[in-house]
């Protein structure tokens, strides 16, 4: 752990950019129809409830990582193992978000570029970034959260001004009943985003008055889950549900038309830049996450040693990961599925197992 | 492996030089000290020695040494000179002194300068002499006296070069340490402001005062600041960037994290809101620690404005800031990578414009933008009559040839031209070379990744400088960080009876200028006066 | 630290700068030079000459940007401001390609101004055109999407000169553009909407022919005329179903598609005024319509609403339009017209089993059950029995600078 102490309001940048991640941009949700706004809002009724269970840990060991206090619940061996399990996980997500970017620049603009080119410059630059501390990081958050604001402010105004929005493409209301809307909720969304912000766990000891995490996490949550069913909806009533449903990023395509006055037109960079500063930032948490877990769990004195060959295994699991943009759809289904045990499971057991210990320990005295 | 916090390493250690230090002490004998003062300048031909005799009957042999040109003639003769030789005659009332209770006498009751010390060893008298002081010696007594009659040519006080206002005051700073503290000492009457003095540079021996306000500074940055200041050992201290150079925070970084001015009135302010100003002899622009970057951006010129036409120019300057970093980056992005992204009617009169040029437009941008910066190197050192014609020639000139010629297109030429106007926008010229250094590697991202690749230029920079600290204040304050209540005078400016606190982070003790509820001015519902006991109808005046 | 060999310290270092170079001298891979770039400014495609590997004849339109843009650089021939090429093949995406042999860069495709396409291929089916302009990031769906009519074939439809703009498919995109918005008859179809329609069923996408001599439309003498022998025109709504031609709207009957797709932004509507046919011309200047469907013993039944506002442009006969009852007579021949115009739409919309309108989708907001039912029989059997009631609501405001004629009659 380092010796750093990050606002509250850089922790909340950090989070509302986290969240809004690459769900932002790419098909999220889309396959619940037209109501998958519901479903965005429903997930973030189980993001708030996987929030509790997170902060009853944190409030148990308010000093430790994860990686600490799971070793403390669960025990020496057992715990490292499990730990190091959630280390190798964020590093696979980090691994698909600077894919995920990757895909769009180069499916969108820059469709010579190799992979490898654009995914080892993204992760040099988080490397340096991750390098300079998290209080740098927690700072460059707060400029790029304005920033943030003001691109989405001023993409969703464009779109809603240009006129192609027809906000009866939302309807009917539950075309196909609840099912799809319960069925896409559990587990898919509540695992991305909602579920991701157990990478956050490895960040609360920074906090410099821990007691707003609830208020800090709980207004990041909310907000983006608010701001992301919006999108679903503003995106839908530009290009109807069915464009929506085929199209790989969605808000892309949806900006891409506003066409004002014949002028203000061609607007994709604001969505290209937009994508760019989500995932830069939650790579670099999923990163830095990581390797704050793995210095913890091998007892290293600091971070920077590891930073860049842990960066080189990212840039590495990026482009091998998947050979196609289908596959990677593919995998991302089936992880997010599988992703229920440490998202959730796991969490509720640790809490579980932690309050049976302190119950005992209670009953010893 | 450096760490975020701490803000400075360890200076570089250096062998002690031999240095001829004359630390031993005068001499009795007044030949013996003439000659030793006239061996170590070597004769030079600018040392007077003017020796007489006082007492009765002229027994004791008396001289005054000083600098030709360094010396205020007038003073020397009538306070100095005349004194000690015309009341001769109270002497010789009394007995006939010991040299040491002449010494005594001369300096308590004869001497009517104004700033009379005392000189025991050579390397004080040396400091003095070469200070401009006159050194009276006298025979038979091992000390001496320094006498502050100082003069010599200096350059008066004129209207700032670099830094000009319209409605503000116009006098700036000269060479001269007391000349300036003077001035700020005019600004502010309070005997909370403090100096401390004291001389840097092995050789140079230059005068060094540390300017601040008791009670509004923070404690622990003076006692940092002077760390620092101890810690430097160098032969000179010519100019106060020799000073910044070695107190900064960040060495390995293109932005200045020292303010640097030759206004007073700024000086002044940043005093009141909890800065040091550092002066050094010999140079008209101190510096102000801490810095933080916005404080680049602003004027003096701001206050004296109104607020409205004071938050649009702090606007426009941080937009000009934006577009000499990211214009000829972004130019060289959107047509070389996306031209999709152009609009129609434009993107084809740009590839009209290119159709012949031979060069891709990275060169051509690099190769225009290197000009403009050897023009504008030229036109510096340019002699006063020729700058005026190499600078018409050059823009004009060149570029219309270049156009013609079919080397650079006009749509070329426009971005650099608009650039370069941009950054004379910037009002402090350190910010302003850090700017114009930053677009280069802007642009080579640019040309690489497209508008990816300043994106990624963009987040580099941002982590870079949030990462900087100056005197432990973060650099990017109050951004980031945000201070929401230091945010009235940063982008914009809001109107002066809303300014009530001094920045946050800066002074940490007494943060209140005004009190919150300082009746904000005049309500115009009530007419704009307040309300009378008559009963007369507002709008008569 | 020992002489020999790189410092400890300094080994992460030494790789980053390895891995930069690496990056870095590789090259840049995606930048185009401008004046490479063979910028598309139209495209058409006819019929090829069999039926599967030349399917398509494409023609791309290129723009010449000196030519165009007023040429500087001064002293050059002058040669024609855009270019035409064409090829064929089986899929759009091989025949562009193919294209690559003839034209001096690479095709640029996203400032691509409209897409013309010739009627014979209309008539075997469009279905297939449409995917690569959807897929390819380098096409951008706002361009408008145009049928040839009549013996032309697309490629000369593109190639017509004009005067009053120096590329022909710039010109064919504001003609249609100012045709919608003044005349209001034909309105232009954007290719997103084409694609919509395609998915949907049906969809009408907008005509254009060729006025005069089919064959000197492609020089640049025909500008120099001041009345030129080639020009064009937009005419004609094509109804498509499943992707294939079946039939043309035209005047009265194509303008009703416009009022009831809630894009009319101005026309002008002629009145009769006694006996004197069509002697008042009334200017729509704001209209707006909306469609509501309502279920009626397990049927939908669809109203549709229209107000507009309108002010007089013309009055041949001597009615006193300064008298607001006369104003208010007005006002109900017009709204009549208006009815009978959507009326006569939809009817020919129903003739044909085409929901052009895309009804359907608000059938499925009014009752999502019934819609899950009819929807595969919505087109061929529900949709043209379908009840529908037009209700017109228009208010003439001003009457110009006169209120009464200087006719007496």
């Amino acid at each position: 752990m380092e010796k750093a102490k990050i606002s509250v309001i850089q922790l909340f940048a950090l989070m509302f950019i986290f969240e809004m991640g690459t769900a932002l941009v790419v098909n999220y949700g889309a396959y619940a129809g037209k109501d998958a706004w519901l479903s965005i809002l429903l997930a973030l009724c189980g993001g708030i409830v996987l929030f509790f269970i997170y902060y009853f840990l944190f409030r148990q060991y308010p000093d430790l990582l994860l990686t600490g206090y799971v070793r403390e619940i669960f025990g020496k061996y057992i715990g490292w193992i499990v730990a190091l399990l959630y280390c190798l996980h964020f590093l696979y997500v980090c691994g698909r978000n600077v894919r995920e970017l990757g895909d769009l620049l180069v499916s969108s603009t820059l469709s010579e570029t190799p992979l490898l080119a654009i995914n080892l410059t993204l992760v040099l630059v988080m490397c340096y970034v991750i390098h300079l501390g998290i209080e740098v990081v927690g700072r460059t958050a707060e400029v790029f959260f304005v920033i943030l604001l003001l691109l989405g402010a001023g993409g969703n105004f464009f779109v809603l001004v240009s006129g192609d929005v027809d906000f009866h493409q939302i309807r009917p209301f539950l075309e196909h009943g609840w099912k799809p809307i319960f069925t896409t909720a559990f587990p898919h969304l509540i695992i991305f985003p909602f579920g991701e912000m157990i990478a956050f766990t490895m960040l609360l000891p920074y906090l410099n008055r821990p007691q707003l995490v609830k208020r800090v996490w709980l207004g990041a949550v909310i907000s983006s889950g608010l701001i992301l069913s919006w999108m679903f909806v503003l995106n839908t009533s530009v290009l109807g549900i069915d464009v929506m449903q085929r199209s790989v990023f969605p808000t892309l395509t949806a900006v891409g038309k506003v066409n004002l006055f014949d002028f203000i037109e061609r607007l994709d960079a604001i969505v290209v830049f937009t994508l760019l500063i989500t995932v830069f930032f939650k790579a670099s948490i999923y990163l830095y996450a990581a390797v704050i877990g793995i210095a913890d769990l091998f007892k290293l004195n600091n971070y920077h040693q590891i930073l860049l060959p842990i960066g080189t295994v990212v840039i590495f699991l990026s482009l091998s990961m998947a050979s196609s943009f289908s596959e990677h759809t593919k995998e991302g289904f089936l992880f997010n599925s599988l992703a229920v045990i440490p998202f959730i499971i796991l969490p509720v057991l640790l809490l579980l197992v932690s309050i049976i210990r302190k119950h005992f320990k209670k009953k010893m005295n | 492996m450096r760490k975020a916090r701490k803000p400075k390493k360890m200076v570089p250690q250096y062998e002690e030089k031999e240095m001829t230090t004359n630390k031993e002490a005068l001499s009795s004998s007044l030949a013996e000290n003439l000659t030793k003062v006239k061996d170590s300048l070597g004769n030079s031909g600018d040392l007077v020695v003017r020796d007489f005799k006082m007492g009765k009957p002229f027994l004791c042999k008396v001289a005054s040494v000083y600098i030709n040109g360094l010396t205020d003639k007038e003073i020397l003769g009538t306070s100095i000179i005349e004194r000690m030789m015309n009341d001769v005659d109270m002497i010789e009332k009394e007995d006939p002194y010991l040299p040491s209770q002449l010494g005594t006498y001369i300096k308590e009751h004869m001497l009517t300068i104004t700033n009379v010390g005392e000189v025991t060893n050579f390397d004080k008298l040396f400091l003095h002499l070469l200070s401009g002081e006159t050194i009276v010696l006298v025979d038979g007594w091992d000390q001496a006296f320094a006498c502050s009659a100082q003069g010599g040519d200096l350059r008066a006080i004129s209207e700032p070069v670099a830094e000009s206002s319209v409605r503000g005051p116009r006098d700036s700073f000269t060479e001269s340490l007391m000349s300036n503290t003077a001035m700020i000492r005019r600004r502010i009457k309070s005997p909370n402001l403090w100096l401390e003095t004291m001389e840097m540079g092995t050789i140079t021996q230059t005068g060094v005062g540390m300017m601040y306000v008791k009670g509004i500074v923070n404690d622990k940055l003076l006692t940092e600041i002077k760390e620092r200041i101890n810690k430097i050992e160098v032969d000179e201290v010519q100019g106060s960037n020799t000073i910044e150079e070695w107190i900064t925070d960040e060495t390995w970084t293109p932005w200045p994290t020292v303010f640097v001015t030759e206004r007073p009135d700024v000086v002044a302010g940043n005093l009141l809101e909890g800065r040091v100003v550092i002066f050094v002899n010999e140079t008209p622009t101190p510096l102000i620690v801490p810095a933080t970057w916005n404080q680049f951006f602003q004027t003096a010129e701001d206050y004296y404005l109104r607020w409205t036409m004071a938050s649009f120019l702090r606007m426009l300057r941080i937009i000009s800031f934006l577009i000499t970093l990211l214009g000829p980056s972004l130019f060289i992005a959107f047509l070389s990578f996306h031209p999709e992204l152009i609009p129609t009617p434009l993107l084809i009169n740009l590839a009209a414009q290119r159709q012949s040029i031979p060069f891709p437009i990275i060169i051509e941008a690099l190769l225009m933008e290197f000009t403009f910066e050897v023009l504008r190197e030229a036109g510096i050192r340019m002699p006063r009559p020729v700058g005026q014609a190499v600078s018409i020639v050059g823009a004009l000139v060149l570029g219309e040839a270049a156009v013609s010629a079919g080397i650079v297109s006009s749509a070329m030429v426009i971005v650099v031209a608009a650039t370069a106007i941009s950054s004379f926008t910037i009002p402090h010229y350190a910010m302003t070379d850090a700017t114009r250094l930053l677009r280069f590697g802007m642009m080579i991202l640019a040309s690489f990744f497209g508008l990816y690749g300043i994106g990624l230029g963009v987040i580099m920079l941002v982590a870079h400088t949030c990462s900087l600290r100056s005197f432990g204040i973060p650099y990017l304050a109050p951004f980031a960080p945000i201070i929401l209540a230091d945010q009235k005078d940063s982008i914009f400016r809001f109107p002066l009876p809303f300014l009530s606190k001094r920045p946050r982070l800066v002074s940490q003790i007494k943060t209140q200028r005004t009190d919150d509820n300082y009746n904000r001015g005049p309500s115009p519902r009530e007419g704009g006066m307040k309300k009378h006991e008559s009963k007369r109808d507002s709008n008569e005046t | 630290m020992s002489q020999r060999g790189i410092p400890m310290r300094h080994k992460p270092f030494m790789l980053i700068v390895v891995c930069i170079f690496v990056v870095l001298l590789s090259g840049c891979w995606d930048r185009e030079e401008l004046q490479q770039l063979s910028i598309v400014s139209g495209m058409a495609i006819d019929k090829g000459s069999d039926k599967i590997k030349n399917r398509y004849r494409v023609t791309v339109q290129i723009i010449n940007p000196s030519q165009v843009a007023g040429g500087q650089q001064g002293g050059k021939v002058q040669a024609s401001p855009v270019t035409t090429f064409t090829e064929t093949g089986s899929t759009l995406a091989e025949t562009l390609r193919k294209i690559s042999t003839k034209s001096p860069g690479e095709l640029f495709f996203p400032h691509l101004q409209v897409l013309v396409i010739g009627e014979k291929v209309a008539e075997e089916g469009i279905e297939d055109l449409f995917d690569m302009i959807e897929r390819d990031a380098q096409f951008r769906v706002l361009f408008p999407v145009l049928i040839a009519r009549g013996h032309a074939t697309a490629k000369e439809t593109l190639e017509v000169t004009t005067s009053l703009e120096a590329i022909p498919s710039a010109k064919i995109g504001d003609a249609l553009k100012s045709s919608e918005e003044d005349w209001g008859t034909y309105k232009s179809t954007r290719a997103d909407q084409v694609i919509q329609g395609l998915k949907e069923g049906s969809v009408v996408v907008t005509g254009i022919k060729i006025d005069g001599e089919r064959k000197s439309g492609n020089a640049t003498t025909n500008m120099q005329q001041i009345s030129p022998s080639t020009q064009l025109e937009i005419n004609g709504m094509a109804i498509f179903k499943n992707g294939k031609l079946e039939n043309w709207l035209e005047g009265h009957a194509a303008r009703g598609v416009t009022w009831i797709t809630n894009e009319m932004k101005r026309t002008v509507i002629n009145l009769n005024c006694g006996k004197k046919k069509e002697a008042t011309a009334i200017e729509i200047s704001r209209a707006k319509s909306s469609t509501h469907v309502t279920i009626k013993h397990q049927k939908p039944v669809i109203y549709i609403t229209v107000h507009a506002e309108g002010a007089v442009l013309e009055n041949n006969c001597s009615k006193d339009l300064g008298k607001s009852k006369v104003l208010g007579q007005l006002d109900e021949q017009l709204e009549e017209e208006i009815k009978q115009e959507v009326l006569l739409t939809v009817k020919r919309a129903q003739k044909q089993k085409s929901d052009i309108f895309n009804f359907g989708a608000k059938v499925n907001m009014a009752d999502k059950r019934i819609w899950k039912n009819i929807e595969t029989s919505w087109e061929k059997d529900i949709f043209p029995e379908t009840e529908v009631y037009v209700n017109v609501q228009a208010i003439i405001r001003r009457t110009g600078m006169t209120t009464k004629s200087y006719l007496n009659k």
